[in-house]
């Protein structure tokens, strides 16, 4: 459960919407007996159901979005998406903050894909299977998310760990720590 | 040359860490870090990113609240089995609640048993006269197509059994709002569309996506008194009717598209398919209804999910 709570609030969600959404996960997973079936991963099926009820309400409010603003009911939309909801401010450790802002630059494909393999320990089949998508999609976007998020890790933390290549490793300011 | 092997081996450093390169590169990869300092050190920075990235994902927990919520909540959704105990002593029951679905199932194995091996018996007493070869070689391709088809209509059986039965949806009543939030955008004009096919008796009073048994569906239920009907429709991953004999088809509906159909454990159940779907009609009706209503629904649904594939 905490996993999930994680996961969800790492998506964007607040605390308080992402309670609601894990919730919401046990109740599909109760009612669809998806569990009961794949007893022997029953964890990357209850992440599949959080990813599926976060695809689900991702298109609910693009529609909503879109139909408000064709029909011009009003200028401001009605927003309970999943806001960005976290500065990083509770976290401990001073290189929490740089990661979580670095993760957040990451697209959303690589986002779920980078928290799914790195943070959560789920194999590439699994992870295909809880985003219902390809295998080599899902390598693509670990590559490219887990360079992103290193790229932009380096730049937040005033670094510059991979001197094209060298491997010389340096602090905040610029010295070599080989 | 050694600067190209070095950026070839960065390259494939993910691959590496995940234990996804084949032996033979996976055994080149780790000689080459065991002599190359920077490449070495390019692996220990992924690996401390990824450390930082737990430590950072994790820093958040679930409040305590959530646990008890959650629990309260899947004691609520308990099936009836729980109530007896409640009654005998309600002070019990939470104790009870869990084994009475295992008690359930115990005593649902010996009675499986026995009704199998009875059905075995008078199965095997009425073929003991057959014995022409040519004939028990075509009953059981007859068999084997049969079964095949009827395991692929039993995929949307279950469904229909499992959610609007079972679960208990088919007494429940969506708004249209709500079915449009639960079916999504690729699938919330199929409402409208059934529902007008299906007839002015009948009512769609749920649509939604479900899963069962590995498989996820669109599924809509209509009632009409109590008729209860559902729309079952998921991905083909592999199955398809036209693969596994057409002993049972019924006949075209009126698009011309294939109606495979039969009777499984009390129901009738009719299915077609497109491209990558496969589509069922499952209710209580006798079969010559079951298959009017699913002719009159099929050409709509097939012609919108190959609209959605296209």
């Amino acid at each position: 459960m905490g996993d999930l709570f994680c996961t969800a609030v790492r998506l964007g969600y607040t605390r308080s919407a992402a309670e609601e959404l894990i919730q919401g996960v046990y109740l599909h997973a109760q009612k669809s007996s998806c569990c009961r079936r794949l007893t022997a991963n029953c964890r990357a099926c209850l992440f599949s159901i959080l990813f599926y009820e976060i695809k689900l309400q991702h298109r609910f409010y693009e529609i909503k979005l879109q139909h408000r603003r064709s029909s011009n009911l009003s200028g401001e939309c009605d927003r309970r998406t999943p806001e960005l909801s976290h500065n990083p401010t509770g976290s401990k450790q001073p290189r929490d903050a740089e990661m979580l802002a670095a993760f957040e630059t990451l697209p959303l494909s690589d986002r779920e894909a980078v928290l799914l393999a790195d943070v959560q320990d789920f194999s590439i089949e699994e992870i295909a299977f809880i985003l219902e998508t390809q295998e080599d999609t899902v390598r693509l976007c670990l590559s490219r998310g887990r360079k992103l998020l290193r790229e932009a890790f380096n730049r937040n933390s005033g670094t510059r760990i991979r001197n094209n290549g060298s491997g010389v490793e340096r602090d905040e300011d610029g010295r070599s720590n080989l | 040359m050694e600067e190209v092997i070095c950026e070839q081996v960065r390259g494939r450093l993910d691959v590496y860490s995940s234990s996804e390169l084949s032996a033979a590169m996976s055994d080149e990869t780790g000689s080459h870090l065991e002599h190359c300092a920077d490449c070495r050190a390019a692996m220990e920075e992924d690996a401390r990113v990824k450390h930082y990235l737990q430590r950072a994902v994790r820093v958040e927990t679930a409040p305590d609240a959530l646990r008890q919520k959650i629990q309260n909540q899947i004691r609520a959704n308990q099936p009836q089995a729980v109530a007896p105990f409640a009654q005998i002593t309600p002070s019990l029951a939470p104790i009870f609640a869990p084994l009475a679905p295992r008690r359930l199932f115990f005593a649902a194995v010996p009675l499986l048993a026995v009704v199998c091996l009875g059905a075995w018996g008078i199965y095997s007493m009425r073929h003991r006269g057959q014995s022409s070869s040519a004939i028990h070689e075509a009953a059981s391709v007859d068999r084997a197509r049969s079964a095949q088809t009827s395991e692929l209509l039993d995929i949307g059986l279950g469904d229909h059994i499992h959610c609007a039965l079972q679960s208990g949806f088919a007494d429940q009543h969506s708004s249209l709002e709500e079915m449009a939030r639960d079916l999504g955008a690729d699938y919330s004009d199929l409402v409208p569309l059934v529902k007008e096919k299906a007839g002015a008796a009948y009512e769609v009073v749920v649509a939604h996506h479900c899963i069962y048994g590995e498989r996820r569906f669109v599924h809509l239920i209509l009632r009409n008194g109590e008729t209860i009907l559902s729309l079952v429709i998921t991905r083909k991953n592999g199955d398809s009717f036209s693969n596994k004999g057409s002993s049972l088809v019924a006949s075209s509906a009126p698009g011309g598209v294939p109606l495979y159909h039969g009777q499984l454990r009390d129901f009738e159940v009719a299915g077609f398919e497109t491209n990558s779907h496969l589509a069922f009609i499952v209710s209580n009706l006798k079969a010559a209804d079951n298959l009017q209503v699913a002719s009159n629904i099929a050409p709509t649904v097939h012609a919108f999910l190959s609209k959605l594939e296209a």
